[in-house]
């Protein structure tokens, strides 16, 4: 049981803040960009707080990236590079929604072949959470698919309490860099109080948006295969594929070869690819298997709800709202489920 | 390996594209110890008729710009059509939607009964071409990769997602959430969303990605307030040559 | 509420992608394999024989590789040869992206990438003591002829063979030489047929379920293997239901667009199933009621 106990510290923020700056960590942490939110590179931590939505593009930029090179390669000799990613970083404000979505995304690059170039960069990123105490905005649904709490995959978890953070830890690593930081001091009895007070307010600010409740999500998918509504978004559905890139649990990539200008060396690269493009399922005799954008909505909403619900019986949309906040054509998974459960 | 010949040609077009290839700089170097540049105008003044791949620059719009081109396609194994003009049909096409005698008026004033003018149209409406590079101008980049590929034996690879999914990629804002049209959702993407990036809208330079949902585009172009006419004429800037 | 508050975290309880004992080999990285062997059949295919320079393939029938030309790209090939061929293995490939076409300028001696194999294959040992019924439409007869040429090697653990193989004309038939040897042996069943007979053509004439049509099957004891292309599924499991031969006794190889080939890119996917994990083969029950798979 030696590993099995509860640490909560307070810290101060701005000196907790500081600490990690001074570590031997790359720090990516939310930043302003154009009225919106981006994880970027800093240099010093400003997190938004309450005023956060989320960021234009999720922390999975940081832990599968567009363009990722997979080797290097000299043709005509058949040699490979390898790649060392040598970067050790911190993701500092990550909200539970996202961190939901990397625990899910866990599962799936580990699952039967064990994703060695994932696996490398997930050790090599220390997750920093900040929970949240009310719903960023409209189009956020985490609490209705069940992922507004976050139970694992974080290393600190943070309560944002104004001058201090309120830190829980989630793993060994988290708790070392808790041990190296000292201007910390345990709970008292009052701050626990504080933080009951903002969790009380916490209730009823989160609503199930959904007219059922998550667990049928599987089901009613699985009885929707052949509803109507797959053809009336497929009408609206612009078919830009934003939804798939901006979806902090769309991992699916295309692999392609790339040559220098002497054309000898080249690269070989993963690139994020989306269901929701026409050409995602074309094969070489011409054949498009999901040849209409009602077949590639009803397909990603399946995948979401159903397909991988089904596997590892969690909502596999984490509710954090990027595809329905950017959607021109205003296709909302909250929409889609209600408009299924008439 | 035999190094292939390679020509560049110019039809009604502005030669950005070409200039594009100059633009190359160092890495121009490279390129000539993989393609032997036979004629290229804006660089060079020898010239040599022999040659294995022409990159056409421009569009067709006058009568005699047709035989000039049939010949340059009997000569060529390989025609690339580069921008817009030469790909799409692009800004020329503009002219299109009005009387010629009109514009040529409105170009030539007076002088305009010197000058012969035919409805302006991109070169596979003319001869057969085997690849096309988008984009007003073309992209270094894709330039470059069109020639690799193409000496390595590797089947270009013609980008056929919308601009979206590239400016996605670069964390922009919606232009549209900024209040603002723009033509991403429908044009073909490779171009990295540059314009919008630097802060302007898409005008949809790359013409139209497969399988787009005009109904759509047009619907949320009238929602952020442009009416349909509005809307049509920021499709015609640049695709106004529809097939 | 504090339970909330002050959830219990075993520290330990990372996740499996955490832990620092998972195997470590890069999953992308192919094998070097070197072809030992080329054989023109049409203007369009070739066979390669292929040795892995550091390792023997294990495989079964029906499985595939990812076969990779470094600067060009990877493609899903099915193999063609027997698993008992030891140290070398088979393709067949038709001339038609940017991998298979630079693979038919490759000679004797040059080399290429391997991964795999993967997928499932045909579940070869739960047909043993029964009627094999291989039904090949075009390009499918090089997955079938790895399972067919394993049954005809160890003829006695199976009962009736019949090959039933079609295509658009006689000059794409493929495996010609081994179609003479198979026609001979006496003790199994083959017969093609084609769309466009040339003059010298004798056999049977038009589509492929005509021969199913005309064949002698005990449906109580026969299972189906049946490749080709999209269209040709259809049809073939209509007329093997009418012989009487039960949906759970058919077994499909089918073909996706694919770049991982592990499980993970997500372009093989039909419905909830993944071709390149589930499958390719499929016993038609499977997936009869998926909207996306036929």
């Amino acid at each position: 049981m030696k590993n099995q106990k509860t640490i909560i510290y307070i810290a101060n923020r701005d000196e907790f803040h500081s600490y990690l700056l001074s570590q031997p960590y790359n720090i990516y942490a939310v930043t302003e960009k154009e009225g919106r939110y981006v994880f970027a590179d800093v240099n010093e931590i400003n997190d938004p707080g309450d005023k956060y939505t989320p960021t234009l593009l999720p922390p999975k930029k940081y832990l599968y990236p567009d363009e990722w090179i997979l080797f290097r390669f000299k043709r005509g000799r058949e040699e490979i590079f390898e790649i060392e990613d040598k970067e050790k970083r911190i993701l500092f404000g990550v909200r539970p929604c996202d961190i939901n979505a990397i625990n899910l995304m866990d599962k799936i690059f580990s699952d039967g072949y064990n994703d060695n170039y994932y696996a490398k960069r997930r050790k090599d990123t220390i997750l920093i959470g900040i929970d949240c105490f009310s719903p960023c905005d409209d189009h956020s649904f985490c609490y209705s698919v069940g992922h507004l709490d976050v139970k694992e995959g974080y290393d600190l978890l943070l309560k944002d309490i104004g001058t201090a953070y309120f830190v829980s830890i989630g793993s060994k690593r988290g708790r070392r860099l808790m041990t190296k930081f000292t201007k910390v001091r345990e709970t008292t009895p009052h701050d626990i109080e504080q933080i009951r007070e903002i969790e009380k307010k916490k209730e009823g600010m989160f609503i199930n948006k959904f007219k059922t409740k998550v667990d049928n999500l599987p089901l009613l998918f699985r009885s929707s295969i052949s509803s109507p509504i797959w053809e009336e978004l497929g009408e609206r559905d612009l078919g830009c594929g934003a939804c798939n890139i901006d979806c902090p649990t769309c991992y699916c990539f295309d692999i392609q070869d790339k040559l220098e200008l002497n054309i000898e060396d080249g690269r070989r690269v993963r690139d994020w690819d989306g269901c929701m493009l026409r050409d995602f399922t074309l094969v070489g005799s011409g054949e498009i298997f999901r040849a209409s954008k009602a077949d590639r909505l009803r397909h990603r909403f399946n995948r979401k709800f159903h397909y991988l619900m089904n596997v590892y019986k969690k909502s596999h949309c984490v509710g954090c709202g990027r595809c329905a906040r950017d959607c021109l054509a205003r296709i909302s998974p909250v929409e889609v489920v209600n408009s299924l459960m008439v | 390996m035999k190094r292939p010949r390679v020509a560049f040609f110019d039809f009604t077009c502005c030669e950005g594209c070409q200039l594009e290839v100059s633009n190359l700089e160092d890495r121009l170097i490279d390129l000539t110890k993989l393609v032997d540049i036979v004629m290229f105008r804006e660089v060079m003044s020898e010239k040599d008729d022999t040659y294995d791949i022409a990159f056409v620059e421009g569009g067709i719009s006058r009568e005699t710009d047709i035989p000039r081109l049939e010949g340059i396609r009997k000569r060529a194994e390989i025609l690339v059509a580069i921008g817009s003009c030469a790909a799409i049909g692009g800004i020329n096409c503009i002219k299109n939607f009005k009387d010629l005698e009109e514009v040529k008026k409105i170009v030539y004033g007076r002088d305009a009964r010197y000058f012969d003018t035919i409805l302006a149209q991109p070169i596979d409406a003319v001869v057969k071409v085997e690849h096309y590079l988008y984009g007003c101008p073309m992209i270094k980049e894709e330039f470059l990769d069109l020639i690799t590929s193409l000496i390595s034996g590797k089947r270009p690879v013609v980008p056929n997602y919308p601009v979206c999914i590239e400016c996605k990629l670069q964390e922009n804002l919606c232009m549209f959430h900024k209040g603002v049209y723009c033509l991403g959702p429908i044009t073909r993407g490779g171009c990295k969303a540059i314009c919008i990036t630097y802060g302007n809208s898409c005008e949809g330079c790359r013409g139209l990605v497969d399988d787009v949902n005009i109904n759509s585009q047009t619907d949320i172009m009238k929602e952020h307030g442009l009416s349909l006419d509005d809307a049509l004429s920021k499709f015609k800037l640049y695709g106004g040559y529809l097939r | 509420m504090s339970e909330r508050l002050f959830q219990t975290i075993d520290l330990d309880m990372r996740p499996e992608i955490m832990k620092d004992n998972n195997n470590s080999s890069n999953i992308f990285r192919p094998q070097v394999g070197e072809i030992i062997k080329v054989d023109r059949f049409t203007n369009l295919e070739k066979r390669f024989t292929i040795r892995l320079k550091r390792d023997s393939l294990r495989f079964s029938p029906g499985q595939f590789i990812m076969v990779s030309i470094l600067g060009i790209g990877e493609a899903p090939i099915s193999l063609s040869s027997s698993p008992t061929d030891k140290g070398e293995f088979e393709i067949c490939v038709r001339k038609m992206g940017s991998v298979t076409s630079y693979l038919h300028n490759l000679e004797v001696g040059d080399t290429l990438g391997i991964r795999g194999p993967y997928g499932n294959g045909f579940p070869v040992e739960e047909v043993y003591g029964k009627d094999l019924l291989f039904v090949a439409g075009g390009l499918g007869i090089i997955p079938l002829r790895s399972f067919i040429k394993y049954s005809l090697e160890n003829r006695d653990r199976f009962n009736d063979i019949l090959i039933l193989y079609g295509a658009k004309n006689p000059g794409e038939l493929l495996f010609v030489d081994e179609l003479k040897e198979w026609g001979n042996r006496g003790d199994i069943g083959l017969k093609l047929t084609v769309d466009r007979p040339d003059e010298r053509w004798r056999g049977h004439i038009g589509v492929i379920t005509r021969l199913i049509y005309s064949a002698e099957i005990n449906p109580d004891n026969t299972y189906a293997f049946i490749v080709g292309p999209p269209v040709m599924f259809k049809y073939v499991i209509m007329e093997l239901n009418a012989e009487g031969i039960t949906d759970d006794k058919m077994y499909l190889s089918l073909e996706r667009h694919m770049k991982c080939g592990i499980g993970k890119c997500g372009h093989c996917q039909i419905n909830n199933r993944y071709v390149c994990m589930d499958g390719p083969v499929f016993r038609y029950s499977q997936i009869k009621n998926l909207s996306e798979a036929l």
